[in-house]
This record gives structure tokens, sequence and C-alpha cells, in this order.
């Protein structure tokens, strides 16, 4: 139980203000989000051991939580089968293109040394936190979240030239 | 700008342009790293597999991480440890130092009670009077509750010890020693009071003295027997410090004149002391 537990609150840690986040963004209430992360996470402490990829499973729960949340609400002003469709349908031509891409890009392991890169990364770029915010979170200096996520871009950009795309500004 | 940066800024436009951003709000980002401890504490009793410990652990886990300080849960485990391991021998060294030091106090004033002892009785049978020495305090310790007002009563006592004849060439009879040492003691109580005065031929009855009086009674000038004159000196001492106070002597012209003698010794012990 103790090794499940230890599991349990190092991942926590790392994805509590990536899940926390999101799901405020859908229901933009601070109370329900904190309801909402309890649920999710109970789920996740249940599934632990058989869980293969946290982040995606993490994402895929909170999904069918705030749904659920929308049903039980009977909220007519969500649509909540679109709440959180591809955000690609909306794009055209190139910048689709782009975003499928580099999305790809993100989804491959390789460019991240584990997990909690990938969580820093969506911290820093995503949710926009500062250095030393993200620092807060997982843990780390302010200095060590600036030369990870360094690392993290130079791999990205390394990516995406094995791909053709000599310069990221191209992508726009 | 140095390359690092131009990409970095290059790729924050690119996810902004292609609406991968989603900015956490900064009253959003303080929620949740105040909150974080206390809804994992929540999560994981919901759950059912909370314990205290466990909750400690992660407690200090959690503190932490805040500071940026790169620690697991093992690492926050082996801490609690050991401070609850240093926790454990200090109470237990401060336990024992303080019951071996209450122990060696207790033993200490048993063998300093044991060692004033009171002379409860006169020994009838002694021929010869021994002085009490000055210093060795004749007083039954613990037996008076101390009080500032006690000290000040204890202070002003007088212990009138038996007086004795002359070691050398001394021929008094022992009556006429008692007889001077119960006059004496009663003409300080007429003058001082009873509770300031103890007769020590009859025990100290509990009560501690700050002075104490000795004294010699000898004959002189003997026409007969039964007919004498008696010097009487005493000593008035501090049981304290043994410093003496007063020294005076008065002659009764007859065992009759004894009390009047007494009297006017009690008045200049008196006027010294007052």
């Amino acid at each position: 139980m103790f090794l499940k537990n230890r599991d349990f609150a190092e991942a926590y840690n790392d994805y509590y203000p990536v899940v926390f986040n999101i799901v405020y963004s859908k229901i933009k209430n601070i109370d329900d989000t904190e309801d909402l992360c309890q649920e999710i996470f109970i789920r996740f402490y249940h599934k632990l051991d058989s869980i293969e990829n946290r982040k995606n499973w993490l994402m895929g729960a909170l999904k069918n939580v705030v749904k659920e949340y929308y049903r039980r609400k009977k909220e007519n002003t969500v649509d909540i089968d679109t709440l959180f469709d591809d955000e690609n349908l909306g794009f055209v031509n190139g910048l689709r293109d782009a975003r499928i891409i580099l999305n790809e890009a993100l989804d491959n392991m390789d460019n991240f040394k584990d997990e909690r890169e990938k969580t820093l990364f969506e911290l820093v770029a995503i949710q926009k936190y500062t250095y030393e915010e993200a620092g807060v979170e997982l843990g780390f200096t302010r200095r060590q979240v600036r030369y990870r996520y360094e690392q993290i871009i130079n791999r990205l950009i390394g990516y995406l030239k094995n791909k053709g795309i000599e310069d990221i500004g191209d992508l726009v | 700008m140095t390359d690092k940066n131009k990409h970095i800024e290059d790729f924050s436009r690119l996810l902004e342009k292609l609406n991968l951003q989603h900015p956490a709000g900064e009253d959003v980002k303080k929620h949740i790293t105040a909150s974080k401890k206390k809804q994992f504490k929540k999560t994981l009793k919901r759950t059912g597999f909370y314990s205290g410990i466990f909750g400690l652990i992660s407690h200090v886990f959690f503190s932490l991480k805040k500071f940026g300080i790169s620690i697991t849960i093992i690492k926050s485990a082996a801490l609690v440890g050991i401070v609850s391991l240093g926790a454990v021998a200090v109470i237990t060294t401060g336990t024992y130092i303080t019951v071996k030091k209450l122990s060696v106090q207790k033993d200490l004033n048993k063998s300093t009670g044991e060692n004033i002892k009171i002379n409860d009785k006169p020994d009838e049978n002694k021929a010869v009077d021994s002085p009490t020495q000055p210093g060795t305090n004749t007083a039954q310790r613990g037996e008076e509750k101390h009080t500032d007002e006690l000290s000040v009563t204890i202070k002003n006592r007088i212990a009138v010890q038996p007086l004795v004849r002359p070691f050398i060439n001394g021929n008094v009879q022992t009556d006429v020693t008692r007889l001077v040492t119960d006059q004496l003691a009663d003409a300080l109580k007429k003058i001082r009071g009873d509770d300031l005065v103890i007769n020590v031929r009859y025990g100290h009855q509990g009560r501690e003295s700050g002075m104490m009086l000795i004294g010699t009674v000898d004959s002189v000038q003997c026409s007969s027997v039964l007919d004498c004159s008696y010097l009487i000196k005493v000593r008035l001492v501090s049981a304290r410090d043994s410093r003496i106070i007063l020294y005076t002597e008065e002659t009764a012209v007859s065992k009759d004149e004894i009390p009047g003698a007494c009297k006017r010794l009690a008045e200049k012990i008196y006027k010294k002391i007052e």
C-alpha cells in the first residue's frame, strides 16, 4: 500500500496543476473543479497499477468526468458532445496541417525525457506558467525548469527538422 | 537575442498562432499551489487508503516541493523517520536527566534531614552537660512550614541551651544548672513571648531558632555547701554563623537570688537584640 501511495502522491504532484487547469477551463468554477479533480484522481488511484501512459489516461478520465458533470447539471448552454472536440477542425489548410504536425511532435515521447518533462512543457508552453511557477509545482528550481524547457524546445525543433521543416516560422 | 531565446520565442508564437495555448489565470495558479496538499489528503482519504503516517510523509513531501526541493516520497519518509528518532532521543534523554536530578535532590534532602537530630529529652543521668556546639543547629527540619513571616520568627527565636558548670573546677550541682536554665528561659519568655524562646531542656517541639543562648554557672564564694553565690555567664550566638551577639554575666548572691539574676540577664539580652 505504501508503494502505491508513493506512486500516487508523486503522480498527483505532477499532474494536478494540468488536470485542474483543463477542468477549470471547461467549467469555470473552482469548487466544482476541485470536486471533479478529486473524482478523476480517485479513479486514477484505483487504476494506477494497470495504467501505461498516465497523462493520456488522465486526459481521457478528465473528459469523461467533465461530460458527466454537465449531464448531471442538465446544462443546456453547453454542447457536451463537442466540449473536447479536436480544434483542428476549426483550422484550414496550412494551419491545420501545422497543428497536426505539431501535435504529433508533442505526442511523441522521444521529444521528452520522461512524463515529468512533458508536464513541465505543458505548464510552461501551454498553460503559460513562468519558470518559477512551474518549478514550485514540480519541485524544481527556476534554473532547472528553464534548462529543461530549452532542451525540450531543441528536441522539438530537431524533430520538425527531421520532418523537413527547417524553420518553425515556416509553420505559420 | 541568443539562438536559444529566439527558438523559445518562435515556439511560443507558433503555439499561440495555432491556438494551442490555454493560459491559466493567476488566481487559479495561486489556488492550485495553495490547495494541492490539502486536496491530495482529501482525495487519498476518499480512496480509503489514507494513514496518519503517510499523511505526515506526504505533508513533508508537498511542503518541500514548494521550495523547489526535488524530493521523493521515499526520501520524505526517511526524513520523517530521522526527525522522529531524534525527537524520541531528546525526550528520553530529557526525562532521564530530570528523573535523575529529582532522585539526587531527594537523597540529598533525606541525608540532610538525618544529619540534623533533635535531643528531645535532656539526659537526666549525665553529670556534666556538655555545651552544644554553636552552628550545630538543633532545629528539627521540616516540621515548621516556612513562610516569610515564619522566617522572621525563626530568626528572632532564642534556643536556651542547658547551662553547664565550667569544665575546669566546676563544682555546681546539676539541679542548680537546671534551675538557672529554666529561670533564664522563663524570664526571656516573659519579655519576648513564648513563641520566641525555646527551653531546649524540654526539646525544640519542632521549632527552629536563629540564635542560641549558651553559658555556664559557677559557684563563687561559698560560705557553705548550701550557701553559695553563683556567677552566671552567658553567650548569645547566631545559629547561622556562630557569631557572638552578646557576652554577659550576672551574679546571684544566693540560690534564692537566681531568678532575679536571670531576670537581669534576660533584660540585657532583650536590650541587645530588640
